[in-house]
């Protein structure tokens, strides 16, 4: 008796969460999509997001479904998603797993502009908001139109040589193939580290010194100290150009840089704003 | 006075007290043979008197000096023990396991002295194992190895030597060969103290004999003494029959196969 | 007699060939090793400021490497030698899963902006060995003394929860954080630090010197505990000074550098089989060996895919399998 009693409570509470969220119920399961999503004003859909997604900060609000690296499926399954929004390389397993359980995954992985947009067509089109999402590509396309149109307008010899610096220990830069080597050229930069092969790697700190970057872009918090004292303070580093000018910067919020989803567009202008200060 | 005294020991492991009350003495250049059954506490004594286990009360001296007081290196330089059968894991040479034995006397960043020199010398002399020293220990058979772990501890030059079941690996001509070498120790005026199994060796080798059971000494006294066959059989819970060896004069002891001694018959005995 | 100071004689002259081959041998690599790398620098090019600064660089992280290198070796033998286990290495007693700990923790708040500065890592990571040495060795104190079967014990289960403690941390951590762990634990000698190349310095120094000191009480325990108190080695106090030892070299190690595998495993493997189990020597020659091998290795990673550069601990990894392995079939094969 109690049990039934019990098992009715659950249901109307289940039922009731279903018609606050409304008609489509949408899970995602990374940072990047949630952003999208919410840029395509889907934001009452979704109802399951990972602890990781934290922007816009009403979405810190929402149901956890565990997080980035773990997603946990048994709770996306009593979501009852209609659709979610994953990464297909760090999550392909748990991507696998759902589709299996008959999920409708939209896995994104965008590693450069052009792939950004597929992915919001994508999310668009499988949410009910083709239009939408041609109206968000139009605006990003359009600011980054923008910039790229003042850069061409600097001479080329004015253009900055940029080094990014994604970690410290050991130091880690990005190289070509990476969204951030094609970030650092739209915005009129020029990567020094751009004959890396691979897009994420341990970088030669001689080379660093050797190639003499103008300004260097720290991809995480210098944390208390300033960013220019702890990159200059390095033994031998205090001659590179961008430490003696004071053109270490970690100002612009990392997740403006590495997040693959709307605010990119932000993260272009930073650089764009640092470069040619 | 001796030149080991034991007195009143109790010992054991955290929880088990083995050893409930031993004494006994030992004078300059004695061998004493330790005998008695599997559990009778033997190597519980001797791990105590090597200082390996440290006794809930009784006290051991040696010279009159108290075991426990003295520095380890000091320790060193007095008492030296040879256990069954030590393994050593790396390949040292039987030359450098005997130089071993030195170091309760080389200082730090001390290289090997001259008087290092002769006593390893002497030592490998005494011990008969010249013609392997510049072999890996590892590699060396149980006699040969048996042979250069007495060297070492004959390279301490104590005062008193224990042994723990010197022979038990070893076949008879190896025994033999031990035990001899044991015996000249006398001639140094070195003590030895000897866990022994074999009673007839036991008998034939050493001075005295000290008889442990259940903790307890049971006799002691010469093999003569000792080695009664109403205490034997009780003790070993086996018919025995002891006789004296025609050669040397000492008693050796015989086994009557299939007459186990039953519970009723010790008990008869003890009467 | 004559077989005796022979003997000695042979050691002494020994010792003396290996320190001339070795010294020769490790200034040859830092050479080499000074004249290569990413930026390109003549032998005969005069020098100017960049070119000075890269090679005062160049020479700092020959340092490093020489130093972890030689440290972790020295670590090696003392494990291997107070543990009887040819098959120990300087991470076995969990000291640096502590210092893992010690480094996540600081990379984990540090990527919320509080503690992170330069060399606050490298002090976490030694505090956290540090700490993780004290509690496993009071944890295998049983009544006053530490039996080593409880030490080795203590330490592995030490590092199998740390490590633990190592990927709840990780998987609980931000995307980027959670990547510079995982280079981070591959090992990599990049030093920007005079300080830390200092302590690094006094702490391998002082522990090789310490284990130099009482190589005849390593040489002791190779006939086992009881023995080496036979002969007269104070063992519960020996004990903790060598463990203490290899555990603050260690701690150091893995501080400045990660954790970098297999140079503590098969440089004292290796000296032994060229010079013998003798700790007088065997101790400052595995030095010279683990410092000229991590050299070698690491000149490798930072020379062969410029610019970028490929992890320390996979090239030691990469050189040191293959050899362990092959060590371990010639053995068996005895």
């Amino acid at each position: 008796m109690k049990k039934t009693f019990l098992f009715v409570l659950i249901f109307l509470f289940a039922c009731a969460r279903t018609y606050a969220a409304g008609t489509m119920r949408i899970v995602s399961v990374t940072p990047a999509t949630t952003e999208i999503a919410c840029a395509l004003g889907l934001e009452n859909e979704l109802v399951g997001v990972s602890t990781f997604c934290d922007y816009p900060p009403s979405v810190k609000s929402k149901d956890k479904i565990g997080s980035f690296s773990d997603p946990n499926i048994e709770k996306i399954i009593m979501l009852k998603p209609d659709v979610v929004l994953a990464t297909g390389l760090e999550q392909a397993q748990a991507v696998e797993k759902m589709r299996k359980l008959g999920l409708n995954v939209i896995p994104v992985e965008p590693d450069d502009f052009e792939g950004l947009f597929r992915s919001v067509m994508e999310i668009g089109k499988a949410c009910g908001k083709d239009k939408e999402a041609a109206e968000l590509v139009r605006d990003m396309r359009r600011s980054l139109d923008s910039i790229r149109t003042k850069v061409s307008r600097t001479d080329e010899s004015l253009r900055p040589k940029v080094y990014f610096e994604i970690w410290n220990d050991p130091i880690m830069t990005a190289g070509k193939g990476s969204f951030i080597d094609e970030m650092i050229s739209t915005a009129g930069g020029i990567n020094i580290a751009d004959d890396t092969g691979r897009p994420f790697s341990q970088f030669s700190a001689e080379l660093v010194v050797a190639r003499d970057p103008d300004v260097i872009i720290l991809g995480y918090m210098a944390g208390g100290k300033s960013a220019a004292g702890s990159v200059g303070g390095r033994i031998g580093w205090g001659g590179i150009k961008a430490v003696k000018a004071g053109r270490v910067y970690d100002d612009i919020d990392p997740d403006t840089l590495f997040r693959p989803g709307p605010r990119l567009i932000d993260g272009v202008k930073a650089l764009n704003d640092r470069f040619y200060k | 006075m001796g030149a080991l005294e034991v007195k009143n020991i109790v010992s054991g492991y955290a929880g088990k007290t083995v050893v409930k009350d031993i004494s006994f003495d030992a004078a300059e250049g004695e061998f004493i043979g330790i005998i008695g059954p599997n559990g009778a506490g033997k190597s519980t004594l001797m791990r105590t008197i090597s200082r390996v286990l440290r006794p809930e009360s009784g006290s051991i001296s040696i010279g009159s000096r108290d075991i426990f007081s003295m520095p380890q290196k000091e320790f060193a330089r007095s008492v030296a023990f040879v256990s069954s059968d030590p393994a050593v894991v790396f390949p040292f040479t039987a030359l450098e396991v005997v130089m071993m034995g030195r170091f309760p006397y080389i200082k730090m960043f001390g290289s090997e002295s001259k008087e290092d020199m002769e006593a390893v010398e002497r030592a490998v002399e005494a011990t008969d194992c010249a013609g392997v020293i510049s072999r890996p220990i590892d590699r060396l058979s149980a006699g040969e190895r048996q042979r250069v772990l007495i060297a070492k501890a004959l390279a301490q030059e104590p005062r008193l030597m224990l042994l723990d079941e010197p022979t038990s690996h070893l076949d008879i001509s190896h025994q033999v060969q031990v035990l001899d070498i044991l015996k000249g120790l006398s001639g140094r005026k070195i003590t030895v103290i000897a866990v022994l199994h074999d009673l007839n060796l036991a008998a034939e080798y050493c001075d005295r004999l000290v008889l442990i059971d259940k903790g307890l000494v049971r006799s002691s006294g010469t093999p003569k003494q000792v080695l009664d066959y109403n205490v034997i059989e009780e003790v070993y819970r086996t018919v025995v029959v002891v006789r004296e060896n025609p050669v040397s004069g000492k008693p050796y002891v015989l086994l009557a196969p299939g007459s186990k001694k039953g519970e009723d018959k010790q008990g008869s005995g003890k009467k | 007699m004559k077989d005796i100071r022979n003997t000695i004689e042979a050691r002494k002259k020994k010792a003396a060939r290996t320190a001339v081959v070795l010294v020769s041998l490790l200034i040859a690599a830092a050479f080499v090793s000074l004249y290569s790398g990413a930026a390109r620098i003549g032998l005969f090019e005069p020098l100017n400021v960049m070119s000075k600064q890269i090679l005062y660089m160049r020479l700092l992280r020959i340092a490093l490497a020489v130093l972890v290198g030689g440290g972790l070796s020295v670590s090696g033998v003392i494990l291997q030698g107070l543990l009887r286990n040819p098959l120990c290495e300087p991470y076995v007693l969990g000291i640096s899963s502590g210092a893992s700990v010690g480094a996540v923790m600081s990379i984990v708040l540090g990527a919320g902006g509080v503690f992170i500065g330069l060399s606050v890592l490298p002090l976490w990571a030694f505090v956290g060995a540090a700490v993780t040495f004290l509690a496993v060795y009071r944890t295998a104190e049983v009544s006053g003394r530490v039996p080593i079967q409880n030490l080795l014990l203590t330490g592995v289960i030490a590092g199998a929860l740390l490590s633990s403690i190592v990927i709840f941390i990780v998987s609980f951590s931000e995307r980027e954080a959670l990547h510079s762990i995982i280079w981070w634990l591959l090992g990599n000698l990049q030093i920007f630090d005079g300080g830390l190349l200092a302590f690094v310095a006094v702490m391998v120094a002082a522990g090789t010197a310490a284990a130099y000191v009482f190589s005849n009480e390593l040489n002791a325990f190779a006939l086992g505990e009881e023995e080496a108190a036979h002969i007269g080695v104070d063992t519960e106090r020996m004990k903790m000074v060598l463990f203490l030892t290899a555990s603050m070299i260690t701690g150091a190690s893995v501080a400045a550098a990660g954790m970098i595998g297999f140079v503590g495993l098969i440089v004292p493997h290796f000296m032994r089989m060229i010079v013998g189990p003798d700790h007088r020597i065997l101790v400052p020659s595995s030095f010279l060996a683990g410092g000229i091998f991590l050299l070698v290795c690491d000149t490798a990673a930072r020379t062969l895919m410029p610019p970028a550069e490929i992890p320390v601990g996979v090239i030691t990894a990469a050189l040191g399998a293959p050899f362990f392995i092959y060590m371990l079939r010639k053995k068996s094969r005895l």
